[in-house]
C-alpha cells in the first residue's frame, strides 16, 4: 500500500504516490533555481510544468491511475535534468544566453579549489589557486619563483600542492574552479544552509509526528530521527574538519619554515624539548659542533630534515585535503604518497640512527684530568682569600650568541668573524682543605672512544685562572677550540679552604658556584 | 557554430505552420537536434521576448490549454536573415570538404 498526495500541475489533479511527489518537488525546485537568474523564470517552468502535466495525462489516462516513481523518472528522462538544460542553454544561446546560463546552482555549489590547465605556467597551481582567492596569478607566481631561488623552500609546498588539487577537467569544474567566491561569509552561509536543512527536517519530523498515529509510525519516526542526527553529525564533523584543516596547514607551514631556515643558519629559534633539557640552536652551528666529520654533518642534516620535514609536509598535506574536497582521485594519489612519505621518513630515521650511534661511540669513555695547583697564599693576618670573575667584554656580547642547554650546564657559541667557540660556564664548589694552606683542584672531564681520546681532549680545554696576590680570578667561560668538537666536556674547580681561614666571593661569582 | 542554429531550426519549424512546442520537440528529435525537451523552454521564451515569436493559447483535449507559437514579421526577417547565413555557411564549409 501506498500513499499518494494531489498535486494540481498546471491545472489538473494528480494522484503522486508519495516518493515520486518529493522527486517531483526536488526537480521542479532545481529547475527554478537553474533559471534563477532569468526574469522570465516563471513563465518557463509554467511552460515546463504544462508539459509535464501533459505527459502524465498520457501516463494515467482517464481511468485515475496514479503517478509513480517510475513516471517521474521518465518525465525527467524526457525533459532533461537541470545541468543538461543548462549546458545546451549555453551551447545554443547567443550573448542574450548569458542571463539564463545558469550558474549552477551556485546556493550550494561553493568555489572548488583546481589547477587551472589553460593558464599554467608549471602546474597550473598558482593561477587555480589565485583563481580561488580572486587574485592576480602573476603575485603568486613571483612569490613561487622567488621561494624556488631562496634554498628551494617552497619547492615542496608547490609539489604538495600540485599533487593535492586535481585538475579542472570538465567545463563544469573550470566554471567550479571560478565559482562564488570563497570568503568568510559565503563559508559562514555554506554552513548555515547545511543546518537550515537540517532544521527543516526536524520540523518535518514534527508535523509529521503531529498528524500520524504514533504506534503505527513509531518505527520510521526513530529511523528519521536516527538518520537526522547522522546528518547533524556529519555536518559538525565537516565544519570541524574545515577548521582543523586550516589550523594544520598554518601550523605545518610556520613550523617547516622554522624548520628548513634553521637548517639553513637563518635563525635561532628551534627548541626542541628533549630529556637532557631544552635545546634551542641553530642545527647547522649546532651539528657542525656535534659531528666528527663533514659527512657526518651531511647526512645528520639530511635524515634529521627528513625526520622532521616529511610529518610537517604530511600534517600540510592532510590540512590541505581536509578543507578541499576529499575526491576519489585525490584518495587514490594520497595511498602513494602516504606510502612514499612512510619510506622516506623511515630513511631519515636509518640515517638518524647509524650516524646517532657512530656519535654515541664517542660519549663512550668519561675521562677527568685533575691537576692541582697550589696558590699564593695570603699574607697573614689577612686570612680570606677574594674570589672574583675576570672582566671580559668579548665574551659578553650576547647578540652573536646561540644557547645550548644540556644536562650538564648551558652551552653558548660564541663568535668573532668565522670562528665559532663553543664555550659554557664552569663549576666552582667549595671544600675543606687537608692541610693548612688553600689549593684549587681543577677537574677537566671530556668524553671520547677511548679513555686516551677522552684524555686529550679534556686537556683542549682552555680555561682563564689569574692570581693576583690575594685575589683569585675565574674566567667567567671555559672554551673548547673551534676545532674541537663538543663531547661533554665541563671544568670543575674545586677550592680547598683550610680550617681558620675565609673566602670572600664577589657576587657575580655566585654564577658559578653549586650549591652543595 | 551551433549558435544559432537550433534558433534557425526553430524558426524553419514554425514557418510553415503554427506549431505549439510538442509539435518543436518532435520536429527537432526527427531531425536528433536536440536530446531534451527542457532545452526548448527557455529558448522559445527567449524567442518570445525578443519579439521574434507570439502566441495564443489553445485549448486541448489531452491535457492543459497549449501555447501555439507563431513568427511575428520580424520573426520572418529573421528566417531569411538566418537561411542566408546559413547557406553561406554550408557553401563555405562545402568548399573546404574534399569531393570524393
Amino acid at each position: 500500500m501506498k500513499k499518494t498526495i494531489a498535486v494540481n500541475i498546471s491545472g489538473f489533479i494528480f494522484h503522486v504516490d508519495e516518493d515520486a511527489c518529493q522527486k517531483l518537488e526536488s526537480y521542479l525546485g532545481a529547475l527554478r533555481r537553474s533559471f534563477k537568474d532569468s526574469e522570465s523564470r516563471e513563465e518557463i517552468i509554467a511552460d515546463i510544468e504544462a508539459r509535464i502535466a501533459e505527459l502524465f495525462r498520457e501516463k494515467s489516462g482517464d481511468n485515475r491511475k496514479a503517478i509513480c516513481m517510475e513516471d517521474v523518472a521518465q518525465m525527467i528522462e524526457v525533459l532533461g535534468k537541470p545541468e543538461e538544460l543548462g549546458d545546451a542553454g549555453r551551447g545554443t544561446g547567443d550573448e542574450g544566453a548569458g542571463t539564463k546560463e545558469p550558474q549552477t546552482d551556485d546556493r550550494k555549489t561553493i568555489r572548488r579549489l583546481f589547477r587551472d590547465p589553460d593558464s599554467r605556467v608549471i602546474g597550473g597551481v598558482c593561477s587555480g589557486v589565485s583563481a580561488y582567492f580572486d587574485l592576480d596569478p602573476i603575485w603568486l607566481r613571483l612569490i613561487f619563483a622567488f621561494s624556488f631561488f631562496m634554498f628551494g623552500a617552497g619547492l615542496p609546498l608547490y609539489v604538495i600542492l600540485w599533487i593535492v588539487i586535481p585538475k579542472a577537467r570538465t567545463t563544469a569544474e573550470k566554471l567550479q574552479m571560478k565559482g562564488a567566491t570563497v570568503n568568510i561569509s559565503n563559508i559562514e552561509k555554506n554552513i548555515k544552509e547545511e543546518f537550515e536543512h537540517i532544521k527543516t527536517k526536524v520540523e518535518g519530523l514534527h508535523d509529521e509526528a503531529k498528524n500520524k498515529n504514533l504506534l503505527e509510525n513509531l518505527r520510521s519516526f526513530l529511523e528519521k530521527v536516527i538518520l537526522l542526527f547522522i546528518e547533524l553529525f556529519t555536518a559538525i564533523f565537516r565544519a570541524i574538519a574545515k577548521i582543523t584543516g586550516v589550523a594544520l596547514v598554518i601550523f605545518g607551514l610556520i613550523t617547516l619554515a622554522i624548520v628548513v631556515s634553521s637548517f639553513f643558519g637563518l635563525s635561532n629559534v628551534v627548541t626542541l624539548t628533549s630529556e637532557t633539557g631544552v635545546i634551542s640552536f641553530s642545527i647547522k652551528e649546532f651539528l657542525v659542533k656535534f659531528f666528527s666529520s663533514p659527512n657526518q654533518v651531511t647526512l645528520s642534516a639530511v635524515g634529521l630534515l627528513i625526520l622532521l620535514g616529511v610529518p610537517l609536509l604530511a600534517i600540510v598535506y592532510g590540512g590541505f585535503r581536509l578543507i578541499f574536497h576529499d575526491s576519489h582521485r585525490n584518495r587514490k594519489a594520497g595511498k602513494v604518497i602516504g606510502t612514499l612519505a612512510f619510506i622516506t621518513w623511515i630513511c631519515g630515521l636509518l640515517i638518524c640512527s647509524v650516524v646517532g650511534a657512530q656519535i654515541a661511540k664517542d660519549f663512550s669513555v668519561a675521562a677527568d684530568k685533575k691537576e692541582t695547583i697550589a696558590l699564593t697564599q695570603p699574607v697573614p693576618p689577612c686570612n680570606t682569600l677574594y674570589l672574583a670573575l675576570i672582566k671580559s667584554d668579548k665574551e659578553d656580547d650576547e647578540d652573536n650568541r646561540v644557547e645550548i642547554h644540556s644536562g650538564k650546564g648551558k652551552w653558548n657559541i660564541s663568535t668573532s668573524g668565522d670562528i665559532h667557540n663553543l664555550i659554557s660556564k664552569p663549576e666552582l664548589e667549595l671544600a675543606k682543605s687537608p692541610t693548612d694552606s688553600f689549593q684549587l683542584e681543577i677537574i677537566l672531564t671530556a668524553k671520547g672512544k677511548t679513555k686516551k681520546e677522552a684524555l686529550e681532549r679534556a686537556a683542549n680545554i682552555s680555561y682563564q685562572l689569574n692570581q693576583h696576590d690575594s685575589t683569585l680570578e675565574f674566567g667567567k667561560y671555559f672554551h673548547i677550540p673551534d676545532n674541537e668538537k663538543w663531547r661533554g666536556q665541563s671544568v670543575k674547580f674545586v677550592l680547598k679552604v683550610p680550617s681558620g681561614k675565609s673566602v670572600h666571593q664577589s657576587e657575580e661569582l655566585s654564577q658559578l658556584i653549586i650549591d652543595n | 557554430m551551433r549558435k544559432g542554429v537550433l534558433e534557425l531550426c526553430i524558426l524553419s519549424a514554425l514557418s510553415e505552420h503554427d506549431c505549439y512546442a510538442s509539435d518543436i520537440i518532435q520536429k527537432l528529435k526527427e531531425a536528433k537536434l536536440i536530446v531534451v525537451e527542457g532545452t526548448l523552454y527557455p529558448l522559445l521564451t527567449r524567442l518570445k521576448n525578443d519579439g521574434v515569436l507570439s502566441y495564443r493559447w489553445e485549448e486541448s483535449t489531452s491535457g492543459p490549454p497549449r501555447k501555439y507559437y507563431k513568427l511575428t514579421e520580424e520573426g520572418q526577417e529573421l528566417l531569411k536573415e538566418l537561411n542566408a547565413t546559413w547557406a553561406e555557411l554550408v557553401n563555405a564549409v562545402k568548399t573546404l570538404i574534399p569531393k570524393k
